[in-house]
């Protein structure tokens, strides 16, 4: 944690070219509105080129996360996205690692998520309440992940939907 | 989510972006979806919207801290649905884009070009209205859940076109949609070109969680495992099939974005198009033209960067009138223009 408070690191993806305005909406209800606004920050990162996740480990480490998440998006590298979870998976075993789609076209399927056996959630639909329920999960130990389109992948993620 | 739109906090109000060097901004004015079309994703959630005050209160903050903004995407299924909002959204975008002197970008149903207010509303040169076509055969539209009724879709395209005559309009197509064959992907793409607005061609997604997921393998639909997940086999159409139309549909937007950037080119084929005596004028003449520009030797290289861009993006450009061309790739394109057109006249005589 930075600052006595929970850091997730949003990947700032979105249509080419513009801001990534969806992101941008999970952000600042994270911060503003949700039941853990004044226990989260949540620092956009943006790829230093557009359409990979090249070269993004170093930004994401310097932010210190305890939580990174991602949206797949039709024009951004799907593969660098995956290989960059599993970068940051090496790095920290224990670091929980959430797909997002940035709205509801950009999802990825079940499968192919849980393959590259890096990402603990995938998160379908739009995605304010459920990051909120993840993270009172993260910072309570307790909740519900029920009703809320999260699908845990990993056996850690598992294990705490299970709790 | 919450109830009210509202309630989620703005991230531009919010201060989470700096917009000194945005060129091109995204503006949230609904979510969800009141239509039930197979293929997507948006309608899981139910329609709402952001109320008028919230969305000015965005417009004002971005205008001011944006200078140099040149594109807006209005970000809502169907501009004309929610007719108290859309009256009152519609003046203040085109106040703001014509005084700004920046495009805005928005989605309409085709249902909707029935409610000619709105549609008046939206004559500014400054609009991109793209409509929702898909298909004109009954029963893909049915398969699909939207309008099945092609006569309704080209009447109240024509309402558009009347009522709305300076507004940039595209016609948006998707190809591969189950139970779609050749034919019936030719009919529709011949029919939106000669229209003569913009015409954009989605490959079919098949989004996970949509009803076209739970059932494309029942349909004999093949996806491939790649996001994002375009569709490689239809019940109609085996994969070679659906590559040698995706480059066909590639070839023929070459030409439609060409044609764009010059409007005595565009003029000229339309004309041509018209004494035509072929089945699908406009599909068959850009085709050969595609074709032809392809082939020559001054305009080869542009057709092949254009490939190139499409084979990035997996998708064809939604409006050929963004298409861009440089002054040199323009003069060669019309000096091939003319030697194309002097090729099929001696043919035609022949």
């Amino acid at each position: 944690m930075t600052n006595n408070k929970y850091t997730v690191v949003a990947v700032g993806t979105g249509d080419p070219g513009k801001l990534p305005v969806w992101v941008g909406y999970l952000k600042a209800y994270i911060e503003k509105a949700s039941t853990v606004k004044d226990r989260v920050a949540m620092p956009m990162v943006f790829p230093p080129k557009p359409g990979s996740f090249d070269g993004l480990l170093e930004t994401i480490k310097a932010a210190r996360p305890d939580m990174v998440t991602f949206t797949p998006h039709e024009d951004w590298n799907t593969e660098s996205m995956l290989t960059l979870c599993v970068q940051l998976k090496a790095w920290n075993a224990e670091l929980p690692v959430v797909i997002c789609g940035e709205n509801p076209r950009n999802r990825m399927q079940v499968e192919a998520a849980e393959k590259s056996g890096a990402i603990d959630y995938l998160v379908h639909g739009e995605p304010e309440k459920p990051v909120e329920r993840l993270l009172e999960y993260y910072l309570n130990g307790t909740g519900d992940l029920r009703g809320f389109n999260i699908m845990p992948l990993s056996a850690a993620g598992k294990v705490l939907a299970a709790r | 989510m919450p109830e009210s739109l509202d309630k989620l906090p703005s991230p531009y109000l919010s201060g989470v972006f700096d917009l000194r060097s945005a060129a091109s901004v995204e503006l949230v004015m609904s979510r969800g979806c009141a239509n039930k079309c197979s293929y997507c994703a948006i309608n899981e959630s139910p329609l709402r919207y952001f109320s008028y005050n919230r969305i000015k209160k965005e417009l004002e903050y971005v205008l001011a801290r944006a200078p140099r903004l040149r594109s807006m995407l209005v970000t809502v299924a169907d501009m004309y649905e929610n007719d108290a909002l859309a009256a009152r959204v519609l003046p203040l975008l085109r106040r703001a884009a014509e005084r700004r002197r920046f495009r805005v970008f928005f989605y309409v149903n085709v249902a909707s070009l029935r409610k000619d207010a709105l549609l008046r509303l939206s004559d500014s040169p400054w609009f991109d209205v793209e409509v929702g076509i898909q298909s004109i055969r009954p029963d893909i539209l049915r398969l699909c859940r939207r309008i099945p009724d092609p006569a309704v879709i080209k009447a109240n395209i024509e309402n558009f076109k009347a009522l709305a005559p300076s507004a940039n309009k595209a016609l948006g197509l998707i190809s591969f949609l189950p139970g779609d064959d050749e034919q019936g992907y030719f009919d529709s793409l011949e029919w939106a070109i000669s229209t003569g607005l913009g015409v954009a061609v989605n490959h079919l997604r098949v989004i996970p969680g949509t009803e076209l997921h739970r059932k494309c393998a029942a349909m004999g639909v093949k996806v491939s495992p790649e996001y994002p997940y375009f569709v490689t086999r239809t019940d109609k159409l085996g994969p070679a099939a659906v590559r040698r139309l995706s480059a066909l549909t590639g070839e023929v937007f070459f030409a439609l974005r060409a044609l764009a950037a010059d409007p005595g080119l565009k003029k000229d084929f339309f004309r041509s198009a018209a004494s035509l005596k072929t089945v699908r004028p406009h599909l068959f003449l850009a085709g050969a033209l595609a074709g032809w520009w392809a082939r020559r030797p001054a305009t080869a290289p542009v057709v092949e960067i254009y490939r190139r861009n499409v084979l990035a993006t997996g998708s064809l450009d939604r409006n050929p009138e963004t298409g861009s061309f440089s002054p040199g790739d323009l003069r060669a394109l019309r000096a091939e223009y003319a030697r194309f057109k002097e090729f099929m006249g001696r043919r035609t005589a022949a």
